[in-house]
């Protein structure tokens, strides 16, 4: 029969892993698992074996570069896990029912742009920033998106944080190239279907931003990781 | 001094091919055992292969982290004592993925077959 490490060398091995260069909390509690697992089954084998000695033996087996490699391959797989949820939840746009609202958003902003609304792209683009802020107010209710804890501490809000920031560096600066102009101008034809499919995608990745991913990153924080007990509103 | 230089060869060469069936080898034990945690998969396979495939903790998490990211793994922790254990398990996307490497497997073993030793075919 196994004997369970104690409390007292289950901290042990956290301090260890600590030291080891493994900052994200998440990542910790993983490889302290496999590591007591491992200590427990060479400490059935050899009752007489010491923790210190059983520990050496175990953190042998890792690679000469430790803990690195799991770590660069865990985040990079979260990366890709988020840009899958992140591009699965926008795809869906383009398949029915979803297609129907955006192709009638496309079509509404296209009646508008082209039939004599007068707008100047800067107004345009002022009220981009303005509905970003707006989404941003929203968000902050959250609080996970601002804070440095989850930056830092978990790899799993961090991944998505990283994620979140690349696609509001592209909202805000991929319509500056119509931003400098102050003069009111009607659109023509191709150019309003053009801005109309521009500004429809943005209007979703908006409210996807706002309301949609926040709810995803929730879902995945209790499904996954409720032992950590990360408090999100 | 040659059948230590050899040794180290044939372990270099067996790390490699072990490392390229990895994904297979870890989605048909959760196939079979329904969910794992990854010391569990490590034991097993030396268990099933009698200590002749050892697979290592190095080579073992950013395999299981890949195919979590991929979606064709998922996960589930829970409390087991005085620490959590992570629990992976196929998701259906899994279940599909692994028909398809299995018979890319049998494949590939049959093709090498045949290489190595052509008088059999």
């Amino acid at each position: 029969m196994k004997e369970q490490l104690t409390e007292e060398e289950i901290a042990k091995l956290f301090k260890f892993v600590k030291s080891k260069y493994v900052h994200y909390i998440d990542v910790q509690y993983e490889i302290v698992d496999h590591l007591a697992s491992a200590i427990e089954e060479k400490q059935t084998d050899s009752p007489s074996m010491s923790f210190d000695r059983a520990l050496s033996e175990v953190y042998g087996k890792f690679p000469i570069t430790g803990f690195a490699i799991m770590i660069a391959e865990k985040s990079s797989a979260l990366k890709k896990f988020w840009v899958k949820k992140f591009l699965g939840f926008m795809l869906g746009y383009m398949k029915l029912p979803k297609i129907i609202i955006a192709g009638f958003l496309i079509y509404l902003l296209h009646l508008i742009l082209y039939n004599g609304f007068l707008i100047s792209p800067k107004q345009l683009y002022l009220t981009l920033v303005m509905l970003a802020i707006l989404s941003a107010g929203y968000r902050y209710k959250y609080g996970f998106e601002f804070s440095k804890e989850f930056r830092h501490n978990y790899l799993v809000t961090g991944t998505y944080l990283s994620f979140y920031v690349g696609v509001w560096f592209f909202y805000f600066f991929a319509p500056l190239h119509f931003s400098g102009s102050q003069h009111l101008e009607e659109f023509g034809y191709l150019q309003s279907w053009i801005l109309s499919v521009y500004l429809t995608s943005i209007t979703l990745l908006l409210h996807a931003y706002t309301f949609v991913f926040p709810k995803m990153l929730k879902k995945e924080l209790q499904e996954k990781y409720s032992h950590l007990n990360i408090k999100l509103a | 001094m040659l059948p230590k230089i050899l040794r180290y060869i044939f372990t270099c060469m067996n790390r490699n091919l072990l490392r390229g069936s990895l994904e297979t080898i870890v989605i048909k034990l959760l196939s079979d055992n329904n969910e794992m945690y990854g010391y569990e998969i490590t034991q097993k396979v030396k268990e099933l292969t009698s200590d002749e495939f050892k697979i290592t903790e190095g080579a073992l998490y950013p395999t299981l982290h890949k195919l979590e990211g991929k979606g064709i793994l998922t996960c589930q922790t829970r409390s087991i004592g005085n620490r959590f254990r992570k629990y992976y398990s196929l998701t259906e996307a899994g279940e599909s993925e692994l028909t398809i490497m299995l018979q890319d497997m049998e494949d590939y073993i049959k093709n090498m077959r045949l290489i190595l030793n052509p008088q059999l075919s």
